[in-house]
């Protein structure tokens, strides 16, 4: 009996300090693959560090795990490779003079495409349109004519 | 001796090819020599070359596969794309597995269109064929002049080596054998609609007598389209070995572009073909959609943009080929701008709030999207020309835009069939939404309680689903009950007829059913993937979300062209296997990962295997929830499609039988 409480205690106190450094691990493991997402692996040609299976997207992968175990932030660990790499780097670009127009023209156009469709369809909404052109063109018409002449 | 005759059968399909080049100029010259000489006889010629080029181009076509088949690696083709070990199967499809012969295939498919519409078109506008034949003419003499001079694919090579190289390992997949062709089936269907608008803005051709038909052409394409990004997405889960379908990768976005130009077409040609206007703007959508076409084979062909596609890079053609798009579309943008306007809309809009409108936001929304994936794919490259920054815009840019724009094209999604034509019923319509945003509402509701409000993508997407389906399924309910009223039919009997009676209508509808299907899986595997990248000794165990999964060890294997080692796993959860393979190909030095997938309707278990260090390998596992969802929506999407164009099939038969019981009774 006692041995059993000997043994529920040492689980209830071991249990917690493993669970505690597994949770640990997986959060630096999210964070890890959070942060090589959104980082490209630089001799491949359009993959993620997290995608990438080079030899280099592993090393930088790993650099990221170091730094993350080193306690640093995942915005700290991106500047690292921007200062290291420059903007290329990264997958989603910044908001700067050079990447600023990717993220203005959604919203330019959507506004602008949208404006002008409103507009054209609200002003055709209420002008009166024009007869409609007759359904026949001018050698149709004489060719009805030619055939109800000769009937 | 075998390779004997095949040496003269290259040569004959080298000669047909030749031969079809001179066939698809006169093609394309013909109506104009008729008006020159007034020989009003010449017409006819541009029609009937369509049918001798098509056989011309096949036989140069079956010259080339019947070149692969006997291992003939005098051609520099099929010494380069393949080798005695090769299995038939991809033998074949070595056609396409190149450069050349990619770009051979495409022509050969563009013949067969012109082909097939110079069949339609006899009986049915035998007036404006002659010059639609022209404009196909000119641009099959286009490629075939990139594919004779600059990558012929009959090209011989001297002395012939003992031995092909092998194709290339990645494309060596069923998936990459239907891929290509049915892309190429989409890309270059919208070069029908084309030749058509071309053909009305040169001939002043009423638009209401070809409208019709470019839609059966246009819906032809996009569900080809449709259906090779959706196998190129399952090309590159299985075998890709990333886990994932789709990258926002440059030559993804390539296809996607003509496919959000062309939904946004077929969406806007049914309010020209109901309420007389819009002529204009379908014609701008036809050219751009056909215009994305040939950008995305020049992005593709080029090799320009950085892609894992760029296996056939080839920058002398891509020069060619961005000439060549240029002249076509300054034409084609030129003679819009000049006669774009001929035929003015005959009705007007009664209300900003009405069938059409919703026809037109959807437009909006397609081609804001759709030029959001331009800018995004072409800027890095301009940004580079221009000034020498390099920048790069990938996933993480085209997630944040294009999910916003997407939840947006549902709500439209659910609106507009309810909305009535002409002048919307506001107070019939609220009645209507009010249950269907109940239920979608319930459904976030529930997502947020079951997942917590991790995302706001998820509840949102989910919502948004549900409510599209719920107005969709009250939308039929309604049409049935009305039906049952008035036949005093049973309800299965009511049912039947009211959708076998709209096929176009209710085919559309299955259509939205197959998309919400495919957000679905989008949502669930886009956002709620887990992965791990471990190193495993046999026998540890590894678990990524509810999966443990227990690695057993490795084999060495061998397939038909190359060795592989295997990796022995076993899910614990269901006690089934996984082998996924590290493969090394003859002739190639290149490993290449083949992921292994145990597939449940809710979730994916996907493995790769990596390299051994020090006794351990290196295990790459994801759980993928709902990816079956992704390729279930889009064979519904499929069916949808054909169940919509069998109301042509229909249609036609009843008249075929009308004017067959009129011309007995006569």
């Amino acid at each position: 009996m006692r041995r059993w409480a000997w043994g529920v205690l040492l689980w209830a106190w071991l249990v917690p300090s493993m669970a505690a450094t597994v949770v640990h691990e997986s959060v630096i493991h999210r964070r890890e693959i959070a942060i090589a997402k959104k980082l490209r692996c630089t001799v491949c040609q359009a993959e993620s560090l997290a995608v990438s299976q080079a030899g280099i997207a592993h090393d930088m992968r790993r650099l990221i795990r170091e730094k993350l175990r080193a306690g640093q932030t995942p915005a700290e660990i991106r500047a690292y490779f921007v200062k290291r790499y420059g903007d290329y780097i990264l997958l989603k670009p910044p908001f700067d003079p050079l990447g600023a127009i990717l993220w203005i023209w959604p919203f330019v156009l959507a506004a602008g495409l949208g404006g002008v469709a409103f507009v054209v369809m609200r002003r055709r909404a209420r002008a009166p349109m024009p007869p409609p052109a007759p359904e026949l063109g001018p050698e149709d018409q004489a060719r009805v004519e030619a055939l109800t002449r000769q009937e | 001796m075998l390779s004997g005759v095949s040496l003269n059968l290259i040569e004959l399909g080298h000669f047909a090819a030749y031969l079809a080049f001179f066939v698809a100029i006169i093609q394309a010259l013909a109506p104009l020599a008729a008006r020159v000489f007034k020989a009003p006889g010449l017409r006819t010629l541009s029609v009937n070359a369509a049918p001798l080029l098509f056989l011309l181009t096949t036989v140069g076509a079956l010259t080339i596969v019947y070149s692969l088949l006997t291992n003939n690696f005098s051609v520099l083709y099929v010494a380069s794309n393949s080798n005695t070990h090769l299995p038939i199967f991809y033998k074949v499809a070595a056609l396409w597995g190149g450069h050349r012969g990619s770009l051979y295939l495409w022509v050969w498919i563009m013949t067969g269109y012109t082909a097939a519409v110079a069949h339609h078109g006899r009986s049915r506008y035998p007036d404006r064929l002659p010059v639609i034949m022209a404009v196909e003419g000119a641009l099959i003499a286009g490629f075939y002049g990139l594919v004779l001079f600059l990558s012929n694919p009959f090209a011989r090579l001297f002395p012939i080596p003992p031995q092909g190289q092998n194709m290339n390992p990645l494309l060596q997949d069923p998936g990459m054998v239907i891929h290509p062709p049915m892309l190429y089936m989409g890309y270059v269907g919208f070069s029908i609609p084309f030749s058509f608008a071309v053909a009305a803005l040169l001939t002043n051709w009423k638009s209401e007598l070809w409208i019709g038909h470019t839609r059966r052409w246009a819906l032809f394409a996009w569900g080809f389209l449709t259906a090779g990004i959706i196998f190129g997405a399952w090309w590159s889960y299985y075998v890709l070995g990333w886990g994932g379908y789709w990258g926002w990768d440059p030559v993804e976005n390539a296809s996607f572009m003509p496919w959000l130009m062309g939904t946004a077409l077929i969406h806007s040609i049914s309010v020209q073909e109901r309420r007389r206007m819009l002529h204009t703007w379908n014609i701008f959508l036809i050219i751009t959609t056909f215009a994305l076409s040939l950008l995305g084979t020049f992005l593709v062909r080029s090799g320009v943009l950085a892609s894992v596609h760029a296996f056939a890079a080839a920058p002398g053609q891509g020069i060619y080929l961005l000439s060549f798009m240029m002249v076509v579309l300054t034409l084609a943008f030129g003679l819009f701008l000049v006669k774009g306007g001929y035929q003015q809309a005959e009705e007007s809009f009664i209300s900003p709030f009405s069938r059409e409108s919703m026809f037109i936001w959807n437009n909006v929304i397609f081609t804001v999207a759709c030029a959001s994936v331009l800018l995004g794919t072409l800027y890095p490259l301009f940004l580079q020309a221009a000034t020498g920054a390099r920048i790069s815009v990938g996933p993480p840019y085209f997630d944040l835009v294009m999910v916003p724009i997407f939840l947006i094209m549902l709500v439209v999604m659910a609106i507009g069939p309810l909305v009535s034509w002409r002048k919307a019923n506001i107070a019939k319509l609220r009645g209507r939404l009010l249950v269907p945003a109940l239920v979608g509402v319930a459904f976030a509701s529930l997502v947020v309680i079951v997942w917590g409000p991790v995302y706001w993508t998820a509840p949102v997407a989910v919502g948004l689903v549900a409510f599209v389906a719920t107005t969709i399924g009250a939308n039929v309910f309604r049409a049935v009950a009305q039906r049952r009223k008035q036949h005093h039919e049973g309800l299965a009997r009511a049912f039947l007829a009211t959708v076998l009676g709209n096929r176009r209508h209710y085919g559309g509808m299955v259509v939205h059913m197959g998309i919400l299907v495919m957000v679905i899986g989008l949502t669930g595997s886009g956002l709620f993937a887990e992965s791990k990248l471990v190193m495993m000794a046999p026998g540890d165990i590894l678990q990524v979300a509810h999966e443990r999964v227990r690695f057993d060890g490795t084999r060495n294997i061998k397939g038909p062209d190359y060795t592989a080692v295997q990796g022995l796993l076993t899910i614990l959860n269901n006690g089934a296997h996984l082998r996924p393979e590290q493969r090394v190909f003859f002739g190639s030095s290149m490993q290449v990962e083949r992921p292994s997938v145990n597939s449940t309707p809710l979730r994916d278990v996907y493995v790769d295997i990596g390299d051994q260090h020090n006794g351990k390998w290196e295990i790459h596992l994801f759980v993928n929830p709902l990816v079956n969802f992704i390729w279930t929506g889009g064979g519904i999407v499929i069916a949808g499609l054909a169940f919509s164009l069998s109301d042509y099939v229909r249609r036609r038969r009843q008249v075929l039988a009308t004017s067959g019981a009129v011309a007995s009774h006569s």
